[in-house]
């Protein structure tokens, strides 16, 4: 008698809150693992945006590792010091992470950000790009066994810029993997002032100065030779635009399915970039043109992450792309040979207007059939907790559920209360067939966010790998195609995503109650398409490209 | 640096006046009290620091309206502002007008607040100071003053649409648009809450609704350049292209120094499958929307930091770039007024008015440089280019006499 209205006491305030579905298992899966960015006070830009994260198997025990791109402080850059060196943890399948062997040390840069992942000379393993505010570095995998620096062999030691994102793909469609860097700004402390001494303010407060005001640097192309060096072709590809923007994030994609792989470069406070890859050897920026340079209102935002896929099922990749505080993030939607921003509509652009996002991914998380978004937040500015701000340093992170028709709710991804989150990488680290998310701290911490969705008959999924012939085996840039009853779903792979970070090279597919795939049809690089038919899910397939595809 | 005269005007009329500015603003007439004449307390009392100013700014913002004490229950029932009585009206109320003839939004918060412990919920003090808040972007503070001010003149909901306008800027869509409904109700002919209404129907996806409501601010201002750059918009998202194309060009009519309308012009040519005409508007939308991102910086840095003459002087520089004439007007007005004895600003001013083609506003700067540059050869220099421009023949002669006159050595 007495607990009957305690019972009812959910349903009178709206029914039971749900427990979020990933549950944050750092401390058990990377015990004592922690980034470094700079001073608490965050005095200067250089010390917010945080490092970078890739996840990938490196040593081909079909599990996915991690690597963790770390940074500096300003003192130790001023003294010549380097900073602390990126680092690979093996994944002992359960998703619970050991330091590597010393064979697969790396040494320390100037201040690292963020990285790129690709198989760059086709010898079946996976490789690294790391990108500091210094060299954009180039790391070989030795056939699995460890790592080996390789930047002046590759023709990347010469130069010195704020590099953040990085995207390996196959841009010429010679078979060969190709490098884009994105970069930032020019940073000296000689020259621009420290936050107090420099009237940099927001809302009132001091706070360190940029980008406004700093001057934006161009981004890098690079053609990959095929064994492991680059040459660039920057101007020669016309991937310079007349302005150059602040460069955060990357995105590789086939926006328009012509074949050929896209760039899409998320700006600092300046325009977006959509380079439109003309088939030829060239780009052509079309941000403006095709509707994803602004928000919807013509302004442009503080871009940082990107998340692409196609949510709305029509065969073409939306982009969502996080921002600062004060803006919403911006949800590209696909309409006639460009796009529209509806993030209003789609319920993701109010509850993003007092967060300010890093690292986000698009997948089907709750494995329901649609596709979810991932946000990690967090604010530049330690600055955010004084009065009036209408925001705060430390926030949650964010998952907005999808309801089938794309429209989002959005929900705390995790039990842990707001923290002060940056790059973010996605993929299926225990092996159970849903998507787990890692993120950075800007320092501190690293968390390992589990997916804990109840596996059952409503939570069909697959995972795919491809085996390309040629050099890129990984087959970055082919298109997947799914089929299963009436529904159709897509995938790109890819390894550019969340924010300076690299994900695992492989297709992954929610299917609620569908039991099996009608048919996977999977389009290569080589242009080649392959159809399998009836194919069972709750599994990783391995696809290798046959001879003779259709 | 402020003319003693200026700060002798400013001792103000009362102990309370002048103790307030000592004791919460820590402000130059610290020593204005009554046991010495201001006069005397001008001449003695050093101005104020950059320091002291700073901190004072600093304290103000510091500030939480939340923290603001409550007035007893019903103390303002029936609050009618045609009807407030003398003793209820805060002596601090002068120092907000004064904050607010100088621009200077920091100091009239602070103002507010010592109202506002003066006269516990003072509803016209909560009002202004949501206001304020508004201003700053500090939309959660807004929100906080303007949901006290309606909790203590509930009557006064017509009155309260920056409370919707603070929800809206927080995101809070659903929340906003109930209150612009509320607003509406109460005030039919708001035409600015009836465009807010329309812009938070629009965030949550009823764009037919957000287009009646725009159509209904159209009818009652038919000028409202944004009004109709947002109803350009909404049209594209009901795939109505070539309607949003003529409510595009009808914006950017009204208001051609402003990039958005160029930008939803850009996209309803794209649209229409016109490329040439979508790639002129984008140009132009991109040229004004690198003005537009300074602007923005300027003016969100000047709100805070209005006595900021170099950024207010870079602003007003923008906004002639893009042939903005009414904002420039207001920029330079408030430059002159903050450094009344400056020759070589106005003769700045001039030379904008005139690059603008804007006679009217460059005659009557013109009076006033002869008043303040009577002496100055520069002054009397750049006054006869501007009669010789304006074909002011007698003007010309004197004022080039004049400038030769005091240009001997």
């Amino acid at each position: 008698m007495v607990i009957a209205p305690l019972l009812l006491l959910p349903v009178l305030l709206g029914g039971p809150v749900p427990a979020p579905l990933f549950t944050e298992v750092g401390a058990r899966a990377l015990p004592g693992v922690t980034t470094l960015c700079g001073s608490q006070e965050k005095d200067w830009i250089v010390e917010v945006n945080g490092g970078g994260l890739a996840l990938g198997d490196f040593d081909a025990d079909g599990d996915l590792d991690l690597v963790i791109v770390d940074g500096s402080t300003v003192e130790r850059v001023e003294k010549d010091q380097p900073g602390n060196p990126p680092r690979l943890f093996l994944n002992d399948g359960r998703g619970i992470f050991a330091a590597a062997p010393k064979e697969w040390a790396i040494a320390p840069g100037r201040w690292g950000m963020g990285c790129a992942t690709g198989d760059l000379e086709g010898d079946g393993d996976l490789d690294l790009v790391v990108t500091e505010w210094g060299r954009t570095r180039v790391i070989r995998n030795e056939e699995h066994a460890g790592f080996r620096e390789t930047t002046a062999e590759a023709g990347l030691a010469s130069l010195t810029e704020w590099g953040t994102s990085a995207a390996l793909f196959d841009y010429d469609k010679d078979g060969r993997l190709d490098l884009a860097v994105v970069n930032y700004l020019a940073f000296d402390t000689r020259t621009i002032g420290k936050r107090g001494a420099a009237a940099c303010r927001w809302k009132g407060h001091d706070v360190m100065c940029g980008p406004e005001g700093l001057t934006p640097q161009h981004d890098r192309l690079y053609r990959g030779l095929g064994d492991g060096r680059f040459a660039e072709t920057t101007a020669k590809a016309g991937f310079m635009p007349s302005a150059a923007g602040f460069g955060l994030g990357a995105m590789t994609l086939d926006y328009d399915r012509d074949g050929d792989t896209d760039l899409y470069v998320a700006n600092d406070s300046t325009p977006n970039f959509l380079w439109e890859n003309q088939g030829d050897g060239t780009f052509r920026e079309v941000g403006m043109a095709r509707g994803v340079s602004h928000d919807a209102n013509g302004k442009e935002q503080a871009s940082m992450g990107i998340a692409a896929a196609d949510v709305n099922g029509d065969g073409r990749d939306e982009l969502f792309v996080t921002n600062f505080s004060g803006e919403s993030n911006a949800f590209y939607v696909s309409k006639g040979a460009g796009y529209r921003e509806r993030s209003s509509p789609a319920g993701l652009a109010g509850p993003s207007i007092q967060l300010l996002g890093w690292g986000t991914h698009m997948a089907d998380f709750d494995l329901d059939g649609d596709l979810d978004v991932t946000v990690m937040n967090g604010h530049v500015y330690p600055q955010a907790d004084l009065p009036g701000t209408d925001t705060s340093y430390a926030q949650v992170p964010q998952l907005y559920r999808n309801d089938g028709t794309a429209k989002f709710r959005d929900e705390p991804l995790a039990a842990t209360g707001p923290l002060v989150l940056r790059a973010s990488a996605a993929g299926d680290l225990d092996g159970d067939g849903d998507l787990d998310v890692v993120a950075l701290s800007v320092e501190g911490p690293v968390r390992v966010f589990r997916n804990d969705v109840v596996h059952g008959a409503g939570t069909h999924w697959l995972r795919v790998r491809l085996v390309a012939r040629g050099a890129n085996r990984d087959a970055i840039g082919a298109q997947l195609t799914v089929v299963a009853g009436s529904a159709t779903r897509r995938c790109e792979i890819r390894t550019t995503g969340g924010f300076q970070s690299a994900v695992p090279a492989e297709a992954h597919f929610g299917f609620g109650a569908d039991a099996k795939a009608d048919t996977l049809t999977v389009r290569w690089p080589s242009g080649r398409e392959q159809i399998l038919k009836d194919v069972a899910l709750d599994r990783v397939l391995v696809v290798q490209e046959a001879e003779e595809a259709r | 640096m402020k003319a003693a005269g200026e700060r002798r005007a400013r001792c103000g009329p009362s102990i309370g006046h002048a103790a307030l500015r000592r004791v919460a603003l820590a402000l130059l007439v610290a020593g204005c009290a009554a046991a010495f004449p201001c006069a005397f307390a001008a001449q003695i009392q050093p101005p104020p620091t950059a320091a002291q100013r700073s901190a004072a700014k600093a304290a103000a913002l510091a500030r939480d309206p939340r923290l603001l004490p409550s007035a007893a229950k019903d103390r303002w029932q029936g609050f009618d502002p045609d009807k407030i009585a003398a003793g209820d009206m805060p002596a601090a109320l002068g120092d907000v007008r004064e904050a607010l003839a100088d621009g200077d939004l920091p100091l009239a918060i602070a103002a507010l607040h010592a109202a506002l412990e003066a006269q516990p919920d003072f509803p016209p003090a909560l009002h202004q100071l949501g206001v304020l808040y508004f201003r700053l972007q500090r939309y959660g503070d807004a929100l906080v003053c303007f949901q006290r001010f309606l909790g203590v003149a509930p009557d006064r909901v017509a009155e309260t649409r920056g409370l919707a306008h603070a929800l809206y800027s927080l995101g809070r869509y659903a929340e906003a648009r109930a209150h612009y409904e509320r607003v509406v109700a109460a005030a039919p002919g708001d035409a600015e809450a009836r465009r807010g209404l329309a812009l938070a129907r629009y965030r949550g996806g009823d764009a037919e609704g957000a287009l009646a409501d725009l159509n209904a601010v159209l009818e009652s201002e038919p000028d409202h350049a944004d009004a109709w750059t947002w109803k350009a918009q909404v049209l594209l998202d009901l795939d109505r292209p070539e309607e949003a194309r003529v409510a595009a060009e009808r914006a950017r009519d009204l208001a051609p120094w402003t990039s958005r309308p160029w930008f939803v012009l850009s996209t309803a040519c794209t649209d229409l499958g016109q490329p040439k005409a979508a790639q002129a508007a984008s140009e132009r939308f991109q040229r004004l929307a690198e003005v537009d991102q300074e602007i923005r910086r300027l003016e969100a840095r000047l709100e805070y930091e209005p006595g900021d003459l170099a950024a207010r002087r870079t602003l007003v520089e923008s906004l002639a770039s893009v042939g903005d004439r009414r904002s420039v007007r207001t920029q330079l007005a408030r430059m002159l007024q903050q450094r009344p004895g400056d020759v070589a600003l106005r003769i700045f001013a001039l030379d904008v008015l005139d690059g603008l083609g804007d006679v009217e506003a460059g005659g009557l700067t013109a009076r006033d440089l002869e008043r303040v540059g009577a002496e100055s050869a520069a002054a009397w220099k750049r006054l006869e280019a501007w009669y010789a421009k304006v074909r002011d023949r007698t003007k010309q002669i004197e004022a080039g006499e004049r400038w030769r006159r005091l240009s001997r050595p």
